[in-house]
């Protein structure tokens, strides 16, 4: 006989299969649940405030009953990362005519600067052409970037060390290893998109 | 090269909220703290996380605050209902219909081999019982009465559907596996009759034949008639595989080393026969160039081990028995194999990954394709996977990868914040003294 599953051992994405076939919002609570802590972090951050915080952490999860059923989701997790991003933002937004809140966000903005890039090189190992051209576009960066991010990534400091070891700043010691590593990423990924011109020019040419 | 390029474009799992928290509380080392800021530098969930942290006046509260809003959570919802779940009845009738046959032909012989036997018995045991009770208790008297008179209508009618449902191939059928298992029953096979009858076979049908014919003449002698109930059965047998003619030995081998003391030592023979022959109807697709009987016997001696691997990433779920592995080779499995390791040298390890699992799912303990899957995974920064897979290397003692294996688990174990059991890993690099113990020392002090 089939084994009816604990709740508690399906994935997410088993969950919301079920709740779209169910539509029993039991499921939801549970896969919501799971994610309340990073909910209510997140609004923080966008929030600053406790009480608003809470609100926003009831106001996303009674969203999810309709936008669960709306959406193909892949990753809940980054998926309910953007919809509680989204949310404080037109909160925020909202707000600003009464508060001018969005100038206040935007300012506090500045001072905490982390990546929204995609640095990930995606099967960065799988092309060996990569492997060549790494030391080039190390040396391709500017002398702040490449310190930072041979200290950060090749010698493995942390950015305490690196700030000790160069003089620089924390928040500019982050940044140069963000924009570092966006930079090589750029820099092999054009080599890439040159290297396969070349060959389709070679081809067409033979 | 590759290491500079997995340095800085490695992926790494997100910290649980602890870490985070010790990471904001400046409580972790140096090399934690690196690892925990590289992944920041990426995963932009785990910088909002830990800048909403950073923002909550009092950790403390937070604990409050989430129970607060998950008993609210609760309050807008309502366990799950059972009975709204959709079932497709079209999926459920072969089974419900196999189940109902299997029922009713289990019942019948039942019923033939206990309740006509002790019914009488019964009946008689059930009147005494009632008519004593009858005695003692008046007032019941009638329903009583007619209890009884229900039981012996039941019995009549229990009579005339096994008189009338019971077909005579069914009776014949029954008696027959009857003798045959009093045959067996009474004699014991010499495993090694078993093996000569099938190692002189080509196909399932003749072995079945040869099998009959073998023990019969070694070890049947005083039973003749036994044996030849035993001969017709294998000609049937025979005759039924007689279309399997590309089924190779080894399967029917490693059925028989595998069960033999259990098929011989065990009164329902029949039944564990049935399922050597399912297991042999099973394994027609295979292909002719398996290895030989003696190559099988070889392997089959070998320590058995049942186990379980759950490949994550790839929801695999695949019970092990490496007494099945490697002889059940073929030159396809080799080629998927070859293409899996060129993929693999070649950097393609999500191709490789694929063909690593092929090959495991026919041979689930091969030894190189776990380690080289368990490689692949590592590479493509699949940790849990990773991790699965070199735990299954690190089972077999002293095998060819066991230090590339221990070294790679300290990698993945160190990359996803498993401080106290990297260095614990790496202890053990160390004590073993080999080609990565300069490494594993180098990263143990960085790590204390």
């Amino acid at each position: 006989m089939a084994k009816i599953p604990n709740i508690k051992e399906l994935s997410d994405i088993e969950l919301i299969s079920e709740y779209k076939n169910s539509r029993d919002k039991f499921y939801v609570g549970e896969l919501y649940e799971r994610y309340t802590r990073m909910v209510f972090f997140i609004c923080m951050k966008y929030h600053r405030d406790e009480e608003k915080s809470k609100d926003a952490l009831m106001q996303i999860f009674e969203k999810l009953f309709t936008d669960l059923l709306e959406h193909e989701i892949k990753n809940f997790k980054s998926w309910l990362h953007t919809v509680t991003k989204n949310h404080c933002l037109i909160q925020l937004r909202s707000e600003k005519s009464e508060f001018n809140q969005k100038d206040k966000y935007q300012k506090d903005q500045k001072t905490f600067v982390e990546s929204k890039d995609d640095l990930y090189l995606d099967n960065v190992e799988q092309n060996n052409s990569y492997e060549d051209k790494i030391d080039e576009a190390l040396n391709s960066l500017n002398k702040e970037q490449k310190i930072c991010v041979e200290l950060f990534y090749l010698e493995e400091k942390c950015y305490n060390e690196i700030a000790e070891i160069t003089g620089y700043d924390m928040k500019k010691v982050k940044s140069y290893i963000q924009n570092g590593k966006r930079n090589l990423k750029n820099y092999l990924l054009k080599f890439e998109k040159n290297k396969k011109k070349k060959i389709m020019i070679n081809g067409f040419l033979l | 090269m590759t290491d500079k390029l997995h340095k800085i474009f490695s992926k790494t799992e997100c910290p649980s909220e602890e870490i985070l928290q010790k990471y904001l509380k400046n409580k972790l080392s140096m090399e934690e703290k690196h690892l925990v800021e590289k992944h920041l530098i990426d995963c932009e969930i785990c910088s909002d996380v830990l800048e909403g942290m950073s923002l909550v006046s009092d950790s403390k509260i937070v604990a409050p605050i989430i129970t607060d809003i998950n008993s609210k959570i609760k309050s807008h919802i309502q366990k799950p209902q059972t009975k709204s779940k959709v079932i497709n009845l079209n999926s459920w009738i072969p089974y419900v219909a196999a189940a109902a046959v299997i029922l009713f032909i289990v019942s019948i012989f039942y019923l033939r081999q206990d309740l006509s036997d002790n019914k009488v018995i019964v009946a008689e045991k059930a009147k005494e019982a009632i008519e004593k009770e009858t005695e003692a208790k008046q007032p019941h008297n009638n329903v009583k009465n007619e209890l009884v008179e229900t039981l012996e209508g039941a019995y009549q009618k229990l009579d005339i559907v096994l008189e009338s449902e019971l077909q005579e191939e069914i009776a014949l059928d029954i008696i027959a596996e009857e003798e045959i298992e009093n045959v067996i029953d009474n004699y014991e096979i010499p495993p090694e009759a078993i093996t000569k009858s099938l190692s002189g076979s080509t196909t399932v049908g003749e072995a079945a034949a040869n099998y009959s014919f073998t023990t019969s003449d070694a070890v049947y002698q005083p039973q003749k008639e036994a044996t030849n109930i035993k001969r017709i059965q294998a000609e049937k047998i025979s005759d039924k595989y007689k279309d399997a003619e590309s089924v190779e030995l080894n399967e029917v081998q490693v059925v028989s080393t595998q069960s033999k003391k259990q098929v011989f030592g065990n009164k329902k023979y029949s039944k564990k026969k049935r399922y050597s022959k399912k297991k042999v109807a099973k394994s027609k697709h295979r292909s002719m160039n398996e290895p030989t009987f003696g190559e099988a016997e070889k392997e089959a001696k070998k320590p058995k081990a049942n186990d379980e691997i759950i490949v994550a990433q790839n929801e695999i779920t695949i019970s092990v028995d490496t007494t099945q592995n490697n002889y059940l080779w073929d030159n396809n499995q080799t080629n998927i194999y070859k293409q899996a390791l060129k993929n693999y040298n070649s950097n393609d390890y999500s191709a490789a990954i694929g063909l690593f699992n092929i090959v495991l799912t026919d041979s689930i303990s091969h030894y190189n394709s776990l380690y080289y899957g368990g490689i692949s995974y590592y590479k493509l920064n699949k940790n849990d996977s990773a991790l699965i897979y070199l735990n299954k290397v690190l089972e077999v003692e002293k095998g060819e990868f066991h230090e590339e294996a221990m070294w790679h688990k300290a990698l993945i174990l160190k990359r996803t914040y498993k401080i106290p059991e990297t260095k614990l890993i790496l202890q053990s690099i160390i004590n073993e003294n080999g080609k990565y113990k300069i490494q594993a020392e180098e990263m143990l002090n960085k790590l204390n």
